[in-house]
Order: structure tokens, then C-alpha cells, then sequence
């Protein structure tokens, strides 16, 4: 968990600090001004290239051909798609897609009941809220 | 997938007419048009970065390379090879040519 909570942050340490920090790359990518991202699918595997290409390809979030992933409009990331062409597709969209909501259930909980506690008593906690799983 | 089924040092089966380890000199038509559309799909993505209004010095770069209509018929299916014969080679001889770069002009003078 400790070193999930690092690879999340940017490294602006050492020499190599300025170049990742261009390349950083946030959860949820920023629109350009006209509210445009990039839409790129790796139609080719990795396997074979030299590996700066696979470096390349790694950087931009790709972890298997066939990976679709949307990214914010920069000029950063315009040099290395340009390193990946062969092997990417890219689209202009309008929007990076949310996250796939959970189907809806045949039914909708309105409490929950044990006639073992007796209300008043110590074990007679408030009902809690149900986790939504459809967070907007 | 001929290594395991025949091994290094056996010859080829009769049955598939000798050829098993054949490499033709030249691509096939179906390869040839594979070549045309995969230079098609890299020309897409050029254009798709133009269209984005972005300033990069490789972009500039690849714009100035010829599309695939505009390029030279020897130089989709042919690369330049210092050592081969006449100095070229077909395409397919270059390891992961399918994914790969390859160069869309002729060095000068060859």
C-alpha cells in the first residue's frame, strides 16, 4: 500500500526530476482549451522493440496491446505518440470516459431488520447508509 | 514454428514442397497490402496530432514525410541495405518490420 501511495506522486527528485515532471501524467486528464483529449489504443504489442520504445509506451499508461487510454493534449505527450505510432491508434474525443457503472439490481433496499435486538438496547446502532455504487 | 516441429538440422517435409524454410525475395500481394495499410494507419495518427494544435519539433518532422500515396513503390515493399545486393532488401527482412519504423525515402544517391 506504502509504495502504491509513492508511485502516485510525482518524482521531482534527482537528475531525472525535470523530465518526469513534464511527463507527469494525473488521474483524470485536463481538457485542452477547446475540451479535447486524446483517445490512444495500443493496437500492437511491445515485444520486440528496443526499449526506449517500450519505455515510451510504459510512460504513457499502456499495459498491453489492445489498452485504450486517454490522455490530457500536450506537446510532451505528442513527442512520445510520435515515438509509438506504429504501433498506436489515436482519436480526438470529447470527454474521457467515466468509469463503468454496476448494472442495476432487480431491487432497492429500504432497511435492515433483526428482530434479535431489541430497540433501545446497546446493540440497536443507527442503519447505516448503503454503499453506493454508483458514485456520480 | 518450423524449429520445433522439424528441428535446426533436419530438412524440410516433401509434403510441403520443400519449403519450410523459404523466405521469398519479394512480399506476396496480401503482404503488400497489409504494408499499404499499416503506412496508412501511421499516416492517421500524424494527421490526428496536426489536428490537435500541438508545437513539436518530431511532428514537424513527420509532416514533412510523403503519405503513402505519395510514396515511391520501391520504397513501401523495399529498404536500404548497405550489404545486400544493389543496396536493397525487401522489407520483410527487417526483424518486426510491422511495427517498426521504417525509413519512407531512399538515402540520396542510392
Amino acid at each position: 500500500m506504502f509504495r502504491c501511495l509513492l508511485q502516485r506522486t510525482p518524482r521531482f527528485s534527482g537528475i531525472w526530476g525535470q523530465r518526469q515532471a513534464s511527463t507527469f501524467i494525473p488521474q483524470t486528464p485536463a481538457a485542452n482549451q477547446d475540451g479535447k483529449f486524446w483517445k490512444i489504443t495500443q493496437t500492437r504489442s511491445t515485444i520486440g522493440l528496443h526499449p526506449r520504445t517500450r519505455e515510451n509506451a510504459r510512460v504513457l499508461g499502456f499495459k498491453r496491446r489492445g489498452h485504450v487510454v486517454y490522455r490530457p493534449i500536450t506537446n510532451e505527450l505528442a513527442g512520445i505518440i510520435l515515438k509509438l505510432k506504429e504501433i498506436i491508434k489515436v482519436e480526438l474525443v470529447d470527454q474521457a470516459v467515466p468509469i463503468k457503472k454496476r448494472a442495476a439490481d432487480g431491487f432497492e433496499v429500504i432497511g435492515r431488520m433483526n428482530p434479535l435486538i431489541a430497540p433501545g438496547s446497546k446493540a440497536a446502532k443507527p442503519l447505516l447508509a448503503l454503499r453506493n455504487r454508483n458514485p456520480e | 514454428m518450423f524449429g520445433s516441429v522439424l528441428g535446426a538440422f533436419t530438412p524440410s517435409f516433401a509434403a510441403l514442397g520443400g519449403k519450410a524454410w523459404r523466405i521469398p525475395w519479394r512480399l506476396s500481394k496480401t503482404r503488400k497490402a497489409n504494408v499499404r495499410k499499416r503506412l496508412r494507419e501511421v499516416d492517421d495518427v500524424i494527421d490526428v496530432l496536426s489536428a490537435s494544435g500541438i508545437e513539436c519539433k518530431q511532428l514537424v518532422l513527420a509532416q514533412a514525410l510523403p503519405k503513402e500515396h505519395e510514396m515511391d513503390t520501391r520504397d513501401k515493399y523495399t529498404t536500404f541495405s548497405r550489404t545486400a545486393k544493389n543496396h536493397r532488401k525487401g522489407v520483410h527482412k527487417v526483424p518486426h518490420f510491422t511495427k517498426r519504423p521504417i525509413p519512407r525515402t531512399t538515402p540520396t544517391g542510392f
